[in-house]
């Protein structure tokens, strides 16, 4: 864990105490705090969490997704290919956008420019990296929809995006993110927008894809069924902190943190029928004024004095397996 | 059936290009004005080729006449053809019209998507800049740039063109903000593109629409500007629409049709390219598409 020579590991990110805040009007809003986590090649992490708790925030800012201002990211290390991200020129960072880091978006309906044909903006990723010629990008793209499962892709190239449907769409856009064999593809919740059974069809999908291509995914969701069935590991996010790691078996069976444990009841699929389905009560914090404490401890139902006055760190609490509940952190629970 | 789902889909999230065509076809009254302003410019082109006269040819015997079969606008009083001089003046106010629109054009969408695209203080220097040349009493600019430097073609391009791309660097701007946020442009920043691709190939052609449309009603304004600036005889010295007209009604209460012939051609033009503005506005706008 304190690995203090990053050379000699072989992780292929390693994020320390990420920072984002967007700041406008004078107000800061602390998206992301304090996030770290590690993540090896070829590994799948799921990051889970309500809408606005800062998963999409924290991928994008890795690659300085994010418009800056208002967004200001800060970290001590984003290390990833043993290159510090957030310490990269444009330029630099520019090569390894696409290219070494793909992005699947959530909205296929909109991350199309709708003026461009699909082929060209398949191949224009291409060229741009590789500076090879028109035709063989284009071979390449042809070759590349086929292995997604877009019928007919030579003629599918010459489509304008609103001539597809939403599961095409979204095909085309992981077909674009694979192009240049990324090392890691940073899927943002790439099924919401599409019908339960296309999402089965992308998930499926992706899968067998970084199993032939041997690629890490980090998989931004806040669908707990998407995590169990395709991740290796999954960290819960609340309020811009991720609160618990864990293998996805692990965290499933046993929750070590009373959010996850939440999430798990609320979850239709785990839970007895008979009974009714427990909500969650309340409603996020608002990341502008962050109570001193745990953020997490005015909708805990396990919540304790000492919950109030000190907000706990993620601390390894088995192998494995890192908690940020101090009744965990005591072995009270 | 078909083509209602394609219309259906369309709707959803952009409108193609042939349903764009397809509604601009609806309206007569573009259409009609479209193929007005071709005859405008054809008879303007190849009108004085095919006439007996030319625009400086002078009959001392025919002066003043009135409308008639030999001369169908009349002559003035130097017994030209003003047939011929309204063709031969519209060449004038339509190449006007056409490189000066043309400089607008281009310097605003430039200057409007590099403002919008860099954003923060480099945005706001450059509509200050905007500003400032706004609220300069464009005319009277025009008019000592005129006066300073002498009557001349090019100048009257340079003096219109540079008035007129305000209004357009202000509309492409605002319009490049608001691409700025749409996932589409992110997607193209995370394929690593560099700037100016994401700019120029991702973010403009968005703007194509109201590029178009804003170039048909800016025309007619240079070429009104240019008929005032000839009226006030700070245009060019060759016959253009507005000296004509500045002619014209010196001697408008004998002599009507000296004012009447390169009215008329000027009004219709103008009405024509601003219909035509009308129907193109209308087309590009995705909330047309619903439309039957």
């Amino acid at each position: 864990m304190n690995d203090t020579t990053p050379r000699l590991d072989s992780k292929l990110l390693q994020v320390k105490n990420l920072n984002v805040t967007f700041v406008s009007a004078g107000v800061a809003v602390q998206a992301v705090s304090q996030l770290s986590f590690e993540l090896d090649a070829g590994e799948t992490l799921g990051i889970v969490g309500e809408s606005g708790s800062g998963k999409t925030a924290a991928m994008m800012s890795l690659v300085k997704l994010l418009p800056m201002p208002p967004a200001r990211i800060e970290a001590d290390e984003v290390r990833f290919e043993g290159a510090d991200l957030l310490r990269l020129s444009q330029q630099e960072l520019r090569r390894i956008r696409g290219r070494r880091i793909g992005i699947v978006f959530q909205e296929p309906m909109t991350a199309l420019n709708p003026y461009l044909t699909v082929g060209y903006q398949l191949t224009e990723g291409i060229i741009a990296h590789t500076r090879c010629k028109r035709t063989e990008a284009r071979a390449r793209a042809v070759e590349m929809l086929e292995q997604v499962g877009v019928s007919e892709p030579i003629r599918r190239m010459s489509s304008y995006p609103h001539e597809l449907s939403g599961g095409m769409r979204q095909r085309v856009m992981i077909a674009m993110a694979l192009l240049l064999n990324p090392s890691l593809l940073i899927a943002d919740e790439p099924t919401t927008a599409l019908d339960v059974t296309v999402e089965a069809q992308i998930l499926d999908l992706i899968m067998k894809l970084r199993d032939r291509l041997g690629m890490a995914v980090i998989w931004i969701t806040h669908n707990l069924g998407v995590v169990a069935e395709t991740c290796t590991r999954t960290a819960v996010m609340y309020a811009g902190k991720i609160v618990e790691v864990a293998p996805t078996a692990a965290l499933f069976e046993s929750p070590r943190h009373p959010y996850t444990e939440a999430l798990i009841g609320a979850l239709p699929a785990f839970h007895p029928r008979k009974e009714p389905l427990r909500g969650l009560n309340g409603a996020p914090p608002d990341l502008s004024c962050l109570p001193s404490g745990c953020p997490f401890e005015p909708r805990c139902s396990y919540a304790m004095p000492d919950c109030r006055r000190t907000s706990p760190e993620l601390k390894e609490i088995a192998a494995g397996r890192c908690s940020a509940c101090l009744r965990v952190q005591r072995g009270e629970w | 059936m078909t083509s209602a789902h394609r219309n259906e889909a369309a709707s959803f999230t952009f409108q193609g290009r042939n349903s764009i065509a397809r509604c601009f076809l609806r309206n007569r009254l573009a259409v009609a004005s479209l193929i007005v302003l071709v005859l405008i410019v054809m008879s303007c082109v190849l009108g004085p080729m095919f006439s007996r006269y030319t625009w400086q040819d002078q009959e001392r015997e025919n002066r003043f006449q009135p409308p008639c079969r030999t001369h169908w606008f009349g002559t003035d009083n130097l017994g030209r053809d003003i047939f011929v001089r309204v063709l031969m003046g519209g060449r004038v106010s339509l190449e006007v019209a056409t490189v000066a629109t043309g400089v607008a054009v281009f310097i605003g969408v430039l200057y409007g998507a590099l403002a919008g695209f860099w954003g923060g203080r480099v945005d706001a220097v450059m509509m200050r800049f905007v500003d400032i040349m706004y609220s300069l009493p464009y005319a009277v600019f025009v008019i000592i740039v005129v006066t300073y430097f002498g009557r001349s073609l090019v100048l009257l391009f340079a003096a219109i063109g540079a008035v007129e791309w305000l209004t357009m660097a202000r509309i492409i701007r605002g319009q490049i903000l608001s691409l700025k946020r749409r996932e589409f442009v992110e997607a193209a920043w995370a394929t690593g593109l560099p700037w100016y691709r994401v700019l120029f190939r991702h973010m403009l052609p968005n703007t194509l629409g109201v590029i178009v449309v804003y170039t048909t009603l800016t025309a007619p304004r240079v070429i009104l500007l240019e008929a005032f600036l000839s009226y006030l005889g700070l245009g060019t010295q060759e016959a253009s629409w507005g000296t004509l007209i500045q002619d014209g009604v010196a001697a408008m209460e004998e002599y009507p049709w000296l004012l009447i012939f390169p009215s008329a051609a000027l009004t219709l033009t103008l009405f024509a390219l601003n219909a035509l503005g009308d129907g193109l506005r209308d087309a590009f706008d995705p909330r047309n598409s619903s439309h039957p």
